[in-house]
């Protein structure tokens, strides 16, 4: 018990001695004795008899004394590194710059990465610290644990701030960090976002003064390769990959609308394929329920292209049809004409229906499509470049056709029976001659490519990392790295439309 | 210097955070860590038999290294560690953790005792035949292709899954924000219940709980309770409370030991012996003497009791102590259309046969394709033997093979498919055996053709294949039920644990509480200066005080009228001379209230009452049964008015007289039958009359013909008065003289046999047998019954404990079986003496220690 209680004691001494001008501290020794069993005694009787106030001081005092443990720790570590000779961890690869505001310090998922990202770097003034597995959760641990933790100190001794908020020997002092720039460099897939988010959890809840001075930035490596002929590309995320398959299809072809034969400009091409495209990642949403997306997209109505707000499926035996209710009101048309009790939203419904005289099982359900309102936006916009959006369902006759290299001794056309299968064809067409290669990790690089694509600075592209709402990135650390389960899981059950991929 | 050109993107750190933590989970929760609602499997695991499957690694076959399967998986289709690869494969090797095996495993695969399996350059693995019937079908068109991470090959997205996996070996994972434990079910019952879901589509769940029993762990064990099993099958989230299972075997010098053959799923074995060892190390479980893990590959755990331990007990013990019990909190969670869902067995069951429909009728789509192709060349096959000369000629006659078919397509009405199958027939097949074969194939196809295009047709004959498929499933893997459903016997009884003995229950002035063993207390002559009775603090002093046996009930009246009920072994013990613990820490006290009374009963049978008495002379009676719904925080025992408080509770058997003592020494005598019952939350009627303002009742005592009323004053006087010596009034006058007195401290009803104990203020004991206290009349003062020093005064009497005639000793006497019962066990006292009739504890387990706590110690007489 060092702090936070304090008590008042009266003491009647006949000589008093007192320690110091200010008669800070009592000094007659025999006063403490006294005063140390009666208080003693009482204080046993008062936790006695009041148990929720006991259990209060001493949380209170435990958690004062895993904080000082904490901070004594931490500063050892750095108190460590002081004296022996740098005592850097022994994973670190210094750079040899002394200068801290040009030094880079690459902290990088994995010993296989590791070492592509040590061969690789300018060791100039580019370190490497690499991390084994997954770091802890700093905001579930208890402090001690997290400072006891392997990784978390060699972070720490290579930044050489000390960590923490309180003042004091060892307490984070950013004049003493050694690096300038801090770079977080994980895989490019969803293990390497989780380290991510481990890491800046360390940083803003234990170092959060190098996040304020701006020191802290996300490298971003490539996601893919791509080779053409002689010439090489770096992707970095599959929304760029898609894009790029897209371009590249579209170079040399001509696209034709078979109607009224008229020929797109390259433009719209380019912006026809990249609605499409969009139209394609949100198709999901509708095909989950067995139900064609041209199907649906045949429902739009209005100037708005409105689309249902629900599918019902209704299977009669092994016949399946669909319905499109516009909205609430239809879809209660829908129950009634049904003759439909029960809510059937998102639930199957069973019951015996007559057909041709055979009984079979009928099954209804109701479907909610979320991305209706979005896809209708894609609807208007593909009107407005020029694309027929009456009908997606494949017609008998050829709507559009494409042809590639035109006039080329390998002229070939493509054709086509709705405007959905544009997308896919100038995809295989981008596709074409190309040797993709999807990295699964840092170490699946040479060092010298892990150079050019992510650590060159004049061709990296670094994200820099700052904290615009101070309240809001509490708020978002605690929701998502806390112990709260519910609120992360609504975060998840509200945001996973939104997720950019899923890996493999 | 090194970076000026740089250009850098400012991120806001929340964003970051954000999209990171969602691409991470969702990719979690979709493609990693949640099984697939219709084949049940993960993607990883789904990958490992698709691997071996392309592999060749059947259950006919060889076996292969594991390296080669982890390799392929690794290579192929699964871009992540090989650990997690190789530790997916082994769990579904291992028949403690997969109902039904999913791999034949070669080498060592763990065990249940945690030990890691052998690394995978060493062990060899193939599939069995039931994860075959997972795979079977997959080639043709039965599920849908995806490419693989790098659009090398392809992959199943999901497998067409002959039985419901999912639910027969069950699966666990966690997500992010969420997690499943599906425990594994008994595959007959699963296949039952999809036969029945498929017959009745509008079965209720409590039909299907019917029919699946329950969880049926590979470890056997048993269930306790239908509760939890009922909950997660209707709701999908439920608590099953799983056991192992022991039994008693004898070995040769008369002592018992207790053997562990199963143990709950899940547990581990080595930690659980550790665990046991460790308990008896630390004297929490003392009734073992030795403990050997004699498993080998059937768990075998022994344990060996001390002589005269009841393996009962010591069972019991395990099953709260240590994982022999063990919970298995079940949340049946899994994919159903690519999105996470809480489901309940009817759901989970549902999905699974929507997928195999689909399924079916793929396959069915597939072949029918197939056999349409054959039939349509047969068919020109038949054109051609027809016209077989003409073929010939044809043919002969052509410059080339483009020319024949040419030729022949342009005279007979054939497709060029048709034609080239025709130039290709041999000559021999134009024998007339041959052409006799053609015709009989194609008769045979047509019909296969009608079959198929039923069952396309036909929903009747789709669920028909369906159950027919499952049927054939149920013959070859049924499998007998491991894990027993029994009922659950209760809530866990302490009582089981807690052996049944005497104990001393005191309670000081202010509130501080401890139960002491009866034998820690001296028996002392009539006068002497006593023990300390107990240790307390400066100010302190024991008020209450009485005898109970540790697997009774203790009522606590507070002086507000509420009650609280404790179990006897759960006020915590302390030796004679600790101070005991705060009332608050044991009871869920509120402000200011104090302990007026407290009466231990054995339980809340209807043929007692309680009657209460107030300091201002209100009484009243209540059936001992109304308190029997206590709840921790208390309930109200009686309504007390606002300046009033309750001073004393009796135990009464409905035919009692009562007597009212108050501090100016006054009494009054009146029966029981006065007084109706009334309800918990009653006022009372009025009992006695207070003739002085300042005069307040101090007791109330319960008469007892064979005994005598004892009254003592503060000051150390005291006497013993016949009871005929007390007429009987009715209730509500002022009663007459008890004791000419300054002040009463207390009176009991006691017998010539009891004996006494009297605390005074400062914290004296005296334990004092009642024989030396004279019996005089009723108008008198009394004798000296303790030695007070100056300025203390007797602060309160309690009686001790009946001592039996038979020298001091409870008898014993034994039963049919030949255990001991302990016939005149002492009935518990309250705070003032009152003797509660008990019948005698009949716990088998009680034994001789108790036997020993009651005999006096004699060495002081």
């Amino acid at each position: 018990m060092r702090e936070g209680l304090t008590a008042v004691i009266s003491v009647k001494v006949p000589e008093p001695r007192f320690e110091g001008q200010t008669k800070t501290k009592l000094s007659n020794g025999e006063v403490d004795g006294i005063v140390q069993k009666i208080v003693g005694e009482k204080l046993k009787y008062v936790f006695e008899t009041d148990p929720s106030l006991a259990k209060k001081v001493i949380q209170k005092s435990l958690n004062a004394a895993r904080a000082r443990e904490a901070a004594r720790k931490a500063r050892e570590t750095v108190r460590k590194s002081a004296m022996i000779g740098g005592g850097l961890p022994g994973k670190l690869a210094d750079c040899s710059e002394k200068d801290a505001s040009l030094c880079e310090l690459y902290i990088v998922e994995g010993d296989s990465a590791g070492g592509s990202a040590k061969q690789g770097r300018d060791r100039r003034y580019q370190a490497i610290l690499p991390l084994r597995g997954k770091l802890i959760n700093v905001e579930k641990a208890r402090l001690d644990k997290v400072l006891n933790n392997n990784e978390i100190r060699a972070m720490i001794t290579a930044c050489g701030t000390g960590v923490g908020s309180s003042e004091g020997d060892g307490a984070f002092d950013i004049t003493k960090c050694r690096y300038h720039k801090i770079i977080i460099m994980t895989d490019a897939d969803v293990d390497g976002s989780h380290i991510r988010t481990l890491l800046l959890t360390f940083l803003y809840r234990q170092m959060k003064g190098l996040i304020d001075a701006g020191y802290v930035y996300i490298a971003q490596p490539p996601l893919y390769r791509i080779k053409r002929k002689k010439r090489e590309q770096y992707v970095e995320n599959d929304l760029t990959m898609n894009r790029i398959l897209l371009e590249l299809g579209s170079e040399d072809v001509m696209l034709v609308r078979t109607r009224d034969n008229s020929l797109f400009t390259s433009t719209k091409v380019e912006k026809i394929v990249e609605l499409l495209s969009r139209l394609d990642a949100l198709a999901g949403g509708v095909t989950r329920y067995g139900c064609q997306l041209s199907t649906y997209l045949d429902h739009h109505r209005g100037e708005k292209h409105d689309l249902p707000k629900y599918i019902a499926r209704i299977r009669t035996g092994n016949k399946e049809v669909f319905e499109f209710l516009r909205d609430e009101e239809e879809r209660t048309a829908f129950y009634i004409r049904q003759n439909l009790a029960d809510d059937v939203f998102q639930v199957s419904f069973v019951r015996e229906a007559e057909v041709d005289g055979r009984t079979v099982q009928q099954r209804l359900a109701v479907y909610e499509i979320y991305e209706g309102l979005q896809i209708s936006k894609l609807l208007v916009e593909l009107a407005k470049a020029g694309m027929d959006i009456q009908q997606f369902t494949p017609s008998e006759t050829v709507r559009y056709t494409i042809t590639e290299n035109k006039g080329a001794k390998n002229e070939q056309v493509y054709e086509m029976h709705s405007a959905l299968e544009i997308v896919e064809t100038i995809r295989t067409l981008g596709r074409k001659g190309l040797t993709i290669q999807r990295y699964k990790g840092l170490g699946e690089m040479n060092p010298k490519q892990l150079y050019e694509t992510t650590m060159d600075p004049e061709k990296r592209r670094l994200l820099k990392v700052n904290i615009e709402d101070a309240a809001d990135a509490e708020s978002t650390f605690s929701m998502l790295m806390g112990e709260d389960v519910p609120i992360r899981r609504a975060f998840i059950e509200d945001n996973a439309l939104n997720t950019s991929y899923l890996d493999v | 210097m090194y970076t000026e050109n740089e250009k850098l993107f400012p991120t806001n750190i929340t964003e970051i955070m954000k999209t990171a933590y969602i691409d991470y989970s969702m990719s979690v929760i979709i493609s990693r860590a949640l099984p697939d609602a219709r084949d049940g499997f993960k993607p990883v695991q789904r990958r490992i038999l698709y691997a071996m499957y392309r592999e060749g690694l059947l259950h006919n076959r060889s076996f292969d290294k594991c390296a080669g399967v982890v390799g392929e998986v690794l290579k192929n289709y699964h871009p992540h560690g090989d650990s997690s690869v190789y530790d997916t494969l082994v769990r579904m090797a291992q028949n403690w953790v997969m109902r039904t095996q999913m791999i034949d495993p070669q080498g060592n695969f763990g065990s249940v005792d945690g030990d890691p399996p052998a690394a995978y350059r060493y062990t060899e693995c193939r599939l069995t035949r039931f994860s075959e019937e997972l795979l079977r079908d997959l080639d043709e068109n039965t599920v849908d292709f995806v490419p693989n991470y790098k659009e090398s090959t392809n992959e199943p997205s999901v497998l067409p899954a002959a039985l419901p996996q999912l639910l027969i070996n069950g699966s666990t994972g966690i997500a992010v924000g969420m997690t499943t434990n599906i425990p594994p079910h008994n595959p007959t019952e699963i296949i039952d219940a999809t036969i029945a879901t498929i017959a009745n589509p509008n079965i209720s769940v409590s039909d299907l709980c019917k029919i699946v029993k329950g969880p049926d762990f590979p470890t056997g064990g048993c269930i306790s309770g239908r509760k939890g099993i009922e909950e997660y099958l209707t709701t999908g989230r439920g608590i099953v409370r799983v056991r192992g299972t022991a039994h008693t075997e004898e070995i040769k010098n008369g002592k018992e030991q207790v053997v562990i053959t199963e143990i709950p799923y899940n547990v581990n074995r080595a930690t659980l012996v550790t665990k046991i060892a460790e308990l008896v190390r630390e004297k929490i479980i003392d009734e073992i003497s030795d403990l050997r893990d004699e498993s080998d590959e059937n768990t075998r755990i022994v344990i060996e009791l001390k002589r005269g331990e009841q393996p009962r007990v010591v069972v019991n013990k395990l099953f709260k102590l240590t994982q022999l019990e063990n919970s298995f909190g079940v949340i049946l969670l899994a994919l159903d259309k690519m999105r996470p869902k809480q489901m309940n067995i009817k759901e989970m069951i549902e999905c699974y046969v929507e997928h195999r429909r689909e399924v079916i009728i793929r396959r069915t789509e597939f072949r029918l394709k197939k056999a349409e192709d054959r039939a349509h060349i047969l068919e020109g096959f038949k054109i051609a033997l027809n016209n077989l000369d003409d073929f010939v000629r044809i043919i002969r006659a052509s410059k080339n093979r483009d020319d024949a078919r040419i030729a022949l397509m342009a005279k007979y009405p054939i497709s060029e498919r048709q034609t080239n199958a025709i130039l290709e027939l041999r000559l021999y097949q134009l024998t007339g055996l041959e052409r006799e074969k053609i015709d009989a194939e194609y008769a045979e196809l047509m019909k296969f053709i009608e079959g198929l295009r039923e069952i396309l047709e036909s929903e009747a004959r789709l669920l028909e294949v369906i159950v027919d498929e499952l049927k054939e499933m149920r013959e070859r893997y049924q499998s007998p039920r491991k894990t027993v459903i029994a009922d659950a016997e209760g809530e866990f009884r302490m009582e089981d644990v807690i052996a049944n003995e005497g104990c001393i229950i005191t309670v000081s002035h202010k509130g501080f509480i401890k139960r002491t063993p009866v034998s820690a207390y001296r028996s002392q002559k009539r006068g002497g200066k006593g023990v300390m009775g107990s240790g307390q603090y400066d100010d302190d002093f024991i008020e209450n005080m009485f005898t109970a046996s540790t697997h009774d009930y203790i009522m606590f009246f507070m002086n507000n009228g509420r009650v609280y009920v404790e179990k006897v072994y759960d006020i915590p013990e302390g030796t004679r001379i600790s101070k005991g613990k705060f009332l608050a820490n044991v009871l869920e006290l509120q402000k200011n209230e104090a302990v007026a009374a407290m009466i231990c009963v054995k339980d809340f049978a209807n043929d007692k009452h309680l009657v209460m008495a107030t300091r201002k002379g209100v009484v009243k009676k209540t059936n001992i049964e109304d308190y029997k719904n206590y709840r921790k925080g208390g309930i109200i025992g009686i309504n007390i008015d606002e300046d009033d408080s309750l001073v004393n509770v009796q135990l009464t058997k409905g035919e009692d007289e009562l007597v009212l003592i108050t501090y100016n020494g006054m009494s009054i005598r009146f029966k029981e039958t006065d007084l109706r019952d009334q309800g918990r939350a009653t006022r009372g009627v009025k009992g006695i009359t207070l003739k002085n303002e300042k005069d307040y009742v101090v007791t109330l005592v319960v008469v007892d013909p064979d005994a005598t009323l004892l009254v003592a004053g503060c000051k150390g006087q005291g006497k013993r008065t016949q009871y005929d010596q007390y007429r009987l009034q009715n209730r509500g006058g002022s009663g007459i003289i008890a004791i000419k007195t300054a002040g009463v401290a207390g009176a009991l009803s006691v017998r010539e046999n009891d004996e006494i104990m009297m605390f005074t203020k400062s914290g004296q004991a005296v334990r004092s047998p009642v024989k030396g206290i004279r019996v005089i009349g009723r108008t008198t003062q009394g004798v000296r019954l303790v030695n007070l020093a100056e300025d203390d005064y007797l602060s309160n009497i309690s009686r001790v404990i009946e001592v039996d005639d038979v020298g001091g000793i409870p008898a014993l006497t034994t039963d049919a079986d030949g255990n001991v019962i302990e016939r005149g066990y002492t009935a518990p006292a309250d705070d003032e003496g009152e003797i509660v009739e008990e019948e005698a504890s009949t716990e088998e387990d009680m034994g001789r220690e108790t036997l020993e706590l009651f005999s006096p110690t004699d060495d002081e007489e």
